[in-house]
């Protein structure tokens, strides 16, 4: 019975993540790709990203004008959410997950368009921008978790938490109210003011909020914003980042997922 | 058949003689850029964070002038335009250290491929978010003797590099895709060697002073003597 029911649950699971943001057949990028993108792009994402791409879209207009997060302007902007380096660009698959899941708070999933169409629209929306042409983003190798997080180990992960001074934007509790961020010091790459995260409430954190995703979003930083990367500071200690991960996840009582 | 490969072997050594395959003729501009309006005064900004560290106060310098000579001390002499390929991609890295919260140097210039090797020398965390426009190069955390974090300049142009944990902490890093730069010394000399002779148009450029151009006549052998001078930077237009 209680395999039976494991059986149902990873059935689920996959089926879901396939359904999700599997990485689905890509189509070779050619005319008739870009001239399809181009017409679902107009249809579902020029609206705030504009007609030629540059955060202008009737709707881009007014999100973002006097605080960030401003629409991503495709000719000139970094990418915030990514599997890759610090100022690479991200991967094709990193944009199909982003279209997928969309941006909590900002930007819809759009899972109505079939996979095919998401990939078109990334061909169309990459074809504004060069440097994907000259650039061969690579995403960072991201190891397993290891064991489930011990009380020591949240512990510990307080106290890099306060070593690699989170709390200044983020709070002593993780509220997003730092000194930094209430003295309106933070600004992003357009110098619009950005909020820290609020790292009580996992429904708003637009990289996502499973302990994969935390700890992506650690190693990565987010371009663009005050989050830096700190994929120098742990590499070969990746251990102690997970205890990172872990106390950021406590702070919200939220079990390891 | 032999005949033919004689002939040619023949025409070839005779190529190879005239004067047409000499080197190219190269010109040296050699100058100093100087700024003869009212210096711009230092300004003295609270630290907010560290201050146990950085000290309470931090002192901004727009400009450095050099007393007797006017020359300015840190402005970016390029020409661009110029059809040479960089010869030697393979340059050591431009090291970037956090030291005594500033950046040192305050300005580095050098080429597209080129590493920028990040340090941090100070017991406290820096933040180093190196930048053109909205779209970072990288922004990374650096901790108290943590290792020295590389990346390559990706494109031409002027990056801003600032520490976001001190706001005060500010930078530049100029790269280009050609080796006719530099960058000016203590007397606001500079000098830019292997120059084709003829008109070019010459690029200053000071993080305070902004942008201006000025055309230059490059002569066929020796140096070319310029003195590049900044308006008052009232009129300047800052880019």
């Amino acid at each position: 019975m209680h395999a039976k029911r494991l059986k149902y649950v990873a059935i689920l699971i996959i089926t879901g993540l396939c359904a999700s943001t599997a990485q689905a057949v890509k189509p070779t990028t050619n005319r008739d790709t870009l001239t399809e993108g181009r017409r679902i792009y107009e249809q579902t994402c020029a609206w705030c990203h504009g007609i030629g791409g540059e955060a202008d879209g009737p709707a881009g207009w007014f999100i973002g004008r006097y605080s960030s997060p401003r629409p991503r302007n495709f000719l000139k902007d970094g990418y915030k959410l990514r599997s890759t380096a610090s100022g690479d660009l991200p991967t094709d698959q990193d944009l199909f997950t982003l279209i997928t899941r969309g941006i909590p708070g900002v930007m819809p999933a759009y899972r109505a368009l079939n996979e095919q169409e998401r990939w078109q629209v990334i061909a169309y929306l990459k074809s504004w921008n060069p440097a994907f042409e000259e650039e061969k983003p690579v995403p960072l190798t991201l190891p397993q978790a290891p064991s489930a997080p011990t009380e020591t180990a949240i512990h510990n992960g307080r106290n890099l938490y306060v070593k690699y001074d989170c709390r200044v934007c983020h709070g002593d509790n993780g509220e997003g109210d730092g000194p930094e961020a209430t003295a309106g010091h933070l600004r992003d790459g357009n110098n619009l003011p950005i909020r820290a995260t609020n790292l009580t409430d996992p429904s708003a954190w637009k990289n996502g909020a499973s302990a994969h995703d935390l700890f992506r979003t650690l190693m990565t930083g987010l371009d663009g914003t005050p989050m830096p990367s700190y994929a120098n500071e742990f590499a070969g200690r990746e251990e102690a980042l997970w205890e990172l991960v872990w106390y950021i996840q406590s702070l919200s009582g939220q079990q390891r997922k | 058949m032999k005949a033919i490969l004689f002939l040619a072997l023949v025409l070839s050594a005779v190529q190879d003689l005239s004067p047409l395959h000499a080197e190219p003729q190269t010109g040296m501009l050699v100058g100093r850029v100087v700024y003869m309006g009212p210096a711009i005064p230092e300004q003295v900004v609270e630290v907010t964070r560290d201050s146990a560290f950085c000290g309470t106060q931090a002192t901004l310098r727009p400009m450095t002038l050099h007393p007797k000579t006017r020359g300015l001390e840190g402005a970016v002499v390029s020409i661009d335009g110029v059809a040479s390929p960089l010869s030697n991609p393979a340059v050591p890295a431009l090291v970037l250290t956090n030291t005594r919260c500033a950046f040192t140097p305050r300005l580095a210039v050098g080429v597209v491929g080129q590493q920028v090797e990040i340090r941090n020398d100070d017991p406290i965390m820096h933040n180093t978010h190196i930048s053109m426009g909205p779209r970072t190069l990288v922004n990374v955390a650096m901790i108290p003797a943590s290792r020295p974090v590389g990346k390559p300049l990706k494109q031409s142009g002027i990056y801003t590099v600032k520490c976001d944990a001190h706001k005060f902490m500010q930078a530049h890093i100029l790269a280009f895709t050609h080796p006719f730069f530099s960058l000016t010394d203590e007397t606001g000399a500079f000098r830019i060697p292997s120059l084709p002779p003829g008109e070019h148009q010459v690029t200053i450029w000071h993080d305070t002073l902004g942008t201006v151009q000025q055309s230059v006549t490059i002569a066929a052998q020796g140096e070319t003597h310029v003195t590049l001078e900044y308006p008052n930077h009232a009129d300047a237009r800052k880019q």
